[in-house]
This record gives C-alpha cells, sequence and structure tokens, in this order.
C-alpha cells in the first residue's frame, strides 16, 4: 500500500554519523512525519504505525468532564487538546496564580474603571488589559482610580489602587470625581488616562477630565500601541489614527484581559486630602422602572417562564416582588401565554443580563444561544436531565409551580421583617 | 416664558446610502427644546450651503418649528469651537443642548465639554428629558445602561448632551422646511487651522469569540453549551429549601432584596 510505504520513509530516522535525508514524501505531509511526537504525548487521538488516526476510547473517557448529575461529558467538537490543557491550567490556577510586583516602575497608566456597584465590567477588564499591554513591554506600572470599595483589582491588572472612597463621591458626581482623578493623577504625572467610553459613567468623567487637562482625548479607541491609537470614528465609517493622547476613551473589546495565571498586588495608595468641588448638580436618585417596559435586551435581571410553568399568577407576582423583567422561551410564546418581544432565544431576544431565573425551560440549544451573555443561571425543573440543569450555576429539579409561590413567600416575610 | 434653549446642530450622513441629512441625535434635542415651549434658537457651524440644513427647519414638536437657524460660516478644517464659544456667550441662553456625539467627522463627543468648560456651565450627559421646576432650577432624566433612568436638579445655566436614542421623535413638515429662514454670520474670531489625522476606512472588527471553529453544529453547540459540572444541584428539595437556596444564590449576586 502506498500509505504504509510513504509513513515508514517519513519515519526513518538518519543514522549517527551520515548527513541527514531529505524525505520529501513526509514533508508534503507533515501530519505523518509528527507521528512520532504525538505518540508519546498521551492524547486521545493517536497516530497510528501506518499514519492512520487512531482514536483510544479509553483516553476519550479519562478526558471528558463529568456533569453535576454525573453523567460523562464527551467533547466532540475536536478541541480535546485544549480542554485539557485547560484543565491543566485550572489546577494550576488553584495552586495560585503568578503575583507580579513592580516596585519602582519606569511610567505610570491610570485606568479609571466604572465599577459600578464595585463590580469589574467585561469592558473594564479589556480596559486592563490594554493598559497592562502599554506598561508590561516597558517596566510600567498600572493604577486603579476607583470611588467605591469592592471586587479585587488585582486579578484584573492593577499594580496600585487609589480608592477615594468618601460620601462626596457617591452617585452622580462626574466633576467631582473628575477633579479628584486630576488631583490624584497630579503626583504620579502618568504618561496616559485610560477610561472605559461608556456613556454616563467612563465616557463622561474622561471627557470632563480631558476638558480640564486641556487634552483632546482619542474617543472609542480599539486598538492601542505606545505609538499608535485607532478610533473608530466618522459614524463608524472609518478609523483614525494618531499618537495615543493622554487620556484615552477605549471602545469594548479594545483588547484581551489579563490571564487568570497572572495576578498584580493592587497596593492600596494613600488618596489625596481633597475638598471636593462646589457642585450645581445633585443626585435625586435612581428612578423606579417597571421592569416590564424594560427592553428584554437590557434588562439586568431576567425571570423567564418554560413550558413546566403553568401558574402564571405565581410567575407575574413573583416577577413583580423581584422587580425582574419577565422573558419565556418560543413555545410559551408561541401559545401566546407572553407577547412576543418577552421571547428568549435565537429567534426572540439574546439578553444579558446579570441573572438568569430559569422556571421550567428544559433548555433547547436555541434558547440557550439567547442566554450565552448571561452571567448567572439559575434552572428551576423537574427533569434532571434536561439541558438548563447543565447550564445552571444554581440549579433546583423541582416543580417550578411549588418553587415560585415559596419565593413570592420568603420575600414578603423578609420585606416585612425588615 | 423666559427660558431660553439653543441647540447645536451638526450634519450627519445616512449610515446606509452615505447622503447628508441631520443628524439624528441633533434632531432629538431640537424636538426635546420645541416640546418644552422655550424659546428656541438653534445654530450651526460650517457651510450654509448645505441642502441638509433644511431638515432642521422642518422638525416639528409640540406643533413648533425653528423660524430661523443661524449658521455661522466657517469653512471645513478649520476648528469651530473659538466661533462658537463666542456665539454663545453674545447669546447666553439657559440651557444648550447637543447630541452626544457628531454622525460625521471624528465624533469624539468633546465639543459640549469643552464648551462647558470654556462657558463654566454644568453639563449633564445623556438626558432623557428637561422640565423646570417653580424655583427655577431644571429637573432632568438621565438614560443610564440596562433601562434605568436617573432623576438630577441643576441650578444655573446648564449643556446637556442628548443621545441619538432618546425618546422624543419630532414630525417632519415639508412645508416649515421651504419656508424657514437660513440666517448666515460670519466668525467675530479667527478659527484655527485642524490638524489633520490621518484617516483610513473602517475595517470591521473580528468579534471576541470563544476559540475553535468548524461546521455549523460545532458552532452551535459552542455557542450554547457552556462546560458543565460547576453549578450547584439540589435534587428534589423542598419548595422551602429550593426558595432559601435561591434566595441566598441571589444575595451573593446583590439582587436580593430588590431595590
Amino acid at each position: 500500500m502506498p500509505l504504509r510505504r510513504r509513513a515508514r520513509r517519513a519515519l526513518q530516522t538518519p543514522v549517527a554519523g551520515r548527513p541527514l535525508r531529505r524525505d520529501p514524501r513526509a514533508e508534503r505531509e507533515p501530519g505523518l512525519a509528527a507521528a512520532a511526537h504525538s505518540a508519546a504525548t498521551g492524547s486521545a487521538i493517536n497516530v497510528g504505525p501506518s499514519g492512520r488516526l487512531r482514536r483510544d476510547p479509553r483516553a476519550v473517557v479519562r478526558q471528558a468532564g463529568r456533569s453535576a448529575t454525573g453523567r460523562l461529558r464527551i467533547d466532540r467538537s475536536g478541541r480535546a487538546g485544549t480542554v485539557s490543557h485547560d484543565r491543566g491550567a485550572s489546577e494550576h490556577v488553584d495552586a495560585g496564580p503568578e503575583l507580579i510586583c513592580i516596585e519602582a516602575p519606569a511610567f505610570w497608566i491610570v485606568v479609571v474603571p466604572d465599577y459600578e456597584g464595585g463590580r469589574l465590567s467585561s469592558h473594564d477588564r479589556d480596559v486592563f488589559g490594554a493598559a497592562r499591554k502599554l506598561s508590561d513591554g516597558a517596566e510600567g506600572a498600572v493604577v486603579a482610580v476607583v470611588f467605591e470599595a469592592g471586587e479585587d483589582l488585582g486579578a484584573a491588572g492593577a499594580d496600585r489602587v487609589l480608592c477615594f472612597d468618601d460620601a462626596a463621591f457617591a452617585g452622580y458626581a462626574p466633576d467631582r470625581r473628575a477633579a479628584a482623578i486630576v488631583a490624584g493623577a497630579a503626583a504620579l504625572t502618568p504618561r496616559h488616562l485610560l477610561f472605559p467610553d461608556t456613556a454616563v459613567a467612563g465616557g463622561d468623567i474622561g471627557r470632563r477630565v480631558a476638558a480640564m487637562l486641556a487634552d483632546s482625548p482619542a474617543a472609542n479607541v480599539h486598538r492601542l500601541r505606545a505609538d499608535e491609537a485607532v478610533s473608530r470614528a466618522d459614524g463608524d465609517r472609518a478609523d483614525y489614527l494618531r499618537a495615543p493622547s493622554r487620556v484615552l476613551l477605549m471602545a469594548a473589546e479594545c483588547e484581551l484581559p489579563i490571564g487568570a495565571d497572572r495576578c498584580c498586588e493592587a497596593r492600596r495608595l494613600e488618596p489625596p486630602a481633597i475638598e471636593p468641588s462646589r457642585t450645581t448638580i445633585t443626585d435625586r436618585g435612581l428612578l423606579p422602572t417597571n421592569p416590564g417596559s424594560v427592553p428584554l435586551a437590557e434588562a439586568d435581571f431576567v425571570i423567564s417562564a418554560g413550558n413546566g410553568v403553568t401558574d402564571w399568577t405565581a410567575f407575574h407576582a413573583l416577577a413583580e416582588v423581584l422587580g425582574a423583567a419577565e422573558g419565556g422561551s418560543r413555545v410559551v410564546c408561541d401559545a401566546g401565554l407572553l407577547p412576543r418581544e418577552r421571547q428568549v432565544g435565537a429567534s426572540g431576544t439574546l439578553i444579558q443580563a446579570r441573572c438568569y431565573l430559569a422556571f421550567g425551560i428544559s433548555g433547547a440549544p436555541q434558547h440557550l444561544q439567547g442566554i450565552v451573555r448571561c452571567e448567572k443561571v439559575v434552572a428551576i425543573n423537574t427533569d434532571l436531565h434536561a439541558e438548563m440543569v447543565k447550564r445552571g450555576d444554581l440549579s433546583a429539579i423541582k416543580d417550578a409551580q411549588a418553587v415560585m409561590p415559596a419565593l413570592t413567600r420568603l420575600l414578603e416575610v423578609r420585606v416585612g421583617g425588615a | 416664558m423666559g427660558l431660553e434653549i439653543t441647540v447645536l446642530c451638526s450634519l450627519g450622513q445616512h449610515p446606509g446610502s452615505g447622503r447628508p441629512r441631520c443628524a439624528t441625535a441633533d434632531v432629538r434635542a431640537l424636538a426635546l427644546a420645541l416640546q418644552l415651549g422655550a424659546e428656541v434658537s438653534a445654530v450651526h457651524v460650517g457651510d450654509p450651503e448645505s441642502a441638509a440644513l433644511r431638515d432642521y427647519l422642518g422638525q416639528t414638536a409640540g406643533r413648533r418649528s425653528l423660524e430661523c437657524l443661524d449658521v455661522i460660516d466657517v469653512p471645513t478644517g478649520r476648528d469651530i469651537r473659538p466661533a462658537l464659544i463666542d456665539y454663545l456667550r453674545q447669546k447666553n441662553p439657559d440651557v444648550i443642548l447637543a447630541g452626544t456625539h457628531a454622525e460625521c467627522g471624528e465624533g469624539s463627543g468633546m465639543l459640549a465639554y469643552d464648551l462647558a468648560a470654556a462657558l463654566g456651565h454644568a453639563l449633564v450627559a445623556n438626558i432623557d428629558s428637561l422640565s423646570v421646576a417653580a424655583d427655577g432650577s431644571f429637573e432632568l432624566t438621565q438614560v443610564l445602561a440596562r433601562g434605568r433612568r436617573r432623576a438630577l436638579g441643576v441650578d444655573g445655566p446648564l449643556i446637556a448632551t442628548i443621545g441619538a436614542g432618546a425618546a422624543v421623535r419630532p414630525v417632519f413638515a415639508y412645508a416649515r422646511a421651504v419656508r424657514g429662514q437660513i440666517r448666515r454670520l460670519k466668525p467675530a474670531v479667527e478659527c484655527p487651522l485642524f490638524v489633520a489625522p490621518s484617516i483610513r476606512p473602517a475595517r470591521a472588527r473580528p468579534k471576541r469569540l470563544r476559540a475553535g471553529s468548524g461546521n455549523a453544529a460545532e458552532r452551535l453547540r459552542a455557542a450554547s453549551e457552556t462546560p458543565a459540572g460547576q453549578g450547584r444541584l439540589l435534587v428534589d428539595p423542598s419548595a422551602e429549601e429550593a426558595a432559601l437556596a435561591i434566595a441566598d444564590y441571589l444575595r451573593a449576586e446583590g439582587l436580593w432584596p430588590p431595590s
């Protein structure tokens, strides 16, 4: 057989003392030449002596993950190698990520994340990633300026943290925050100040800081290098290239966040004493919004019903006391039990809620596509083997009709007792 | 009524056809001003011959429209800010409204901030509604992410920006667009030349995907499936146990008790 002959030629080892012979066939089919190397790696797919791929079923079982229900989860997507590699990496993380300490940096880069409610958004992490990209190659360090305490900033990539947690900076006080950032930055003279270009948080404060520093910032920057900042401009029709300005307003997904294998020390710096400036803007708090009127794509907290829900009064009552937006599966919307604009999934709305509470939803792939960007999923279902139960960060195998009123009662007791 | 509002109008461009038109966010700002029943003026800095400027004269809200649009004649490629600051100093309106970003050109959204710094006005970004309280202060609603709204109060002169998604929608009336006047003004101050950045046509940015691609079935699985075996599982708990577990979980996420 020609294949077998070719494989034998590819595997031939050079004889000591003689020059290495070129094998044109092996060069044409590098998979065969690599066979000898991959045979020793222990992966599920090896190359046999004939040069054919051989699947080792025991290795497949060894490498498969286990679901919450204890069933095998075999990855047949051809990414088995990366999965097993990831598992190795997570074991490494358990041992502790590499801690990076920078004592005397050559320059500073200030990052002001939105840090809403003390939580880093993915946009914030991207901005930290962009700052680390600038600082890592050139011995720089990243200072995070925040206005409330919260999540660990070292894991995002902050070497130092400057926290102004005075009551004067709470709520909507962008001019005070901008003044604090300028005062804090004056001591460090940072090379750049990076803000996420969001409508009313980072973008607002960043432009105020730029106006105070008489800088013309690059806005909506989606690529940042030491010598170049690329902004998407002209109604998303053109890229403007320029040298990075002092203040930079970064677009979402401008850079990858730093990996889980690294961690910066996030050492607290003593914030300078600042007299809060006089402001003519008073914050009168958030207005009560009717969650039913919030578009599903914008909702932060979604409670969703599927075919397993029959007690609709309990469902609506729970949505009301939780203050969550209502959603539903395709079956429910087809049946006319919820309006069409409340449908979650591939043919409905792709939601990005922080928390998704699914009652009686089995989890069709098209539905799971709709909740890919949800952070946390709670599933209540009677079927132990439903896809939604596997997807859930917390899953309860129970009838939705029993849990919904229990949850409503619990909430009413808590609110009444408080 | 003594309230005076000046709206800053820029030229826009249709995203599909590329034809010049009025900028969507500026039209929303104009509609908000007209709805209030205030004395409204509008200003554009640029070429007075642009055909799209007539679109602003045709926008009606609350059965009112602009009678006159001031256009300060500044050639392209020059910094418009000195001319605009000088114009607004002389006009001295109570409120200045503008869109958040220009649709053409760099569109960095800095104009309102530079004006606020130069004029010493308070600035509020991304508002949705504006009203005047009994004591003469302004009451604003600010648009936040995820459908939330924030109530704000402002004393004294104000610059506010309005996003293209604001709720107010004007109605276009062709006859008014024809009837309205365009008043040409010469800039009283010199506008310096702008340093042109290097510009290249935008290419679509790659979307961030999880590693791996393949046929449709694999992509669907990659998009819809998450590694299982991470979550906590309660098998047949009592209803109260399940409710307590969910409540504890929501509390850890900061969603319980709801505000």
